[in-house]
C-alpha cells in the first residue's frame, strides 16, 4: 500500500488542487501556470506555517 | 475554430443544453468539457478529480453515509457525492470504510472529499462554458 508522509500528501492534495483553481479561473496558459505556481507555494506554506505555529504555541 | 463556435452556438440555443452538460459532468468527471470539445481543459479536470479520488481510494479513506443524525457526516456524504459516478462506482463495487484506520487512512479520506468538491468546481465551470459565461 503506498505510504505518504503529511507533507507528502499536503504536495499532492495542493498540486490537483492548484492545477483545477488555475484551470477554472484563469483564461490564458501563462495566466493558469502563474497562479498553479501560486497556489501550490501557498498550499505548501500554509502547511508548513501552520506546523510551525502549532510547535511554537504547544513546543 | 469557426466550426466549433458554430457548433456551440447551435448547441446553446437549446437552453437545457448546458444542463445535460453539467450532468454529465457529474456522472463523468471531465465529460462535460469534452462535450463541448474542450479537451485539454476537461482532460487536466478530469485527471485532476479522479487522481485525488483514487488515491483516496488507495490510502482506504472514508466514504461518508448519508446518516441526518450526524451534521459531519451528512455533510461529508455531500461533498463525497460531488465526485458523481466515481462515488457511485465505489458503492457499487462495494468499498466500505467505517473509519479511518490510521493517519493515513485519514488523508484518504479528505482526498475522497476534495475529490468531491472539486469536481463541483468543474461541473460549474462545464456549466459557465455552456452558457457562454466564460470562453
Amino acid at each position: 500500500m503506498l505510504q505518504l508522509n503529511h507533507l507528502e500528501a499536503a504536495a499532492i492534495f495542493a498540486f490537483f488542487t492548484s492545477i483545477v483553481f488555475a484551470i477554472i479561473t484563469k483564461d490564458t496558459v501563462r495566466d493558469r501556470l502563474v497562479y498553479f505556481g501560486w497556489c501550490f507555494a501557498a498550499f505548501l506554506g500554509v502547511v508548513v506555517g501552520l506546523g510551525w505555529l502549532m510547535k511554537l504555541a504547544h513546543g | 475554430m469557426a466550426k466549433r463556435t458554430e457548433l456551440l452556438e447551435a448547441e446553446r440555443t437549446t437552453n437545457f443544453m448546458p444542463y445535460l452538460m453539467a450532468a454529465a459532468a457529474w456522472v463523468v468527471p471531465g465529460a462535460g468539457h469534452f462535450w463541448q470539445r474542450r479537451w485539454g481543459r476537461g482532460a487536466l479536470l478530469a485527471l485532476s478529480v479522479v487522481g485525488m479520488f483514487v488515491l483516496g481510494l488507495i490510502a482506504r479513506g472514508k466514504i461518508y453515509p448519508c446518516n441526518p443524525a450526524d451534521i459531519v457526516d451528512i455533510a461529508g456524504w455531500l461533498a463525497d457525492v460531488g465526485a458523481g459516478g466515481l462515488y457511485l462506482a465505489a458503492k457499487f463495487l462495494g468499498y466500505e470504510v467505517p473509519e479511518p484506520s490510521s493517519a493515513y487512512a485519514d488523508y484518504g479520506s479528505k482526498f475522497l472529499l476534495t475529490a468531491g468538491l472539486l469536481n463541483m468546481l468543474v461541473i460549474m465551470d462545464a456549466f459557465d462554458l455552456g452558457i457562454g459565461r466564460k470562453k
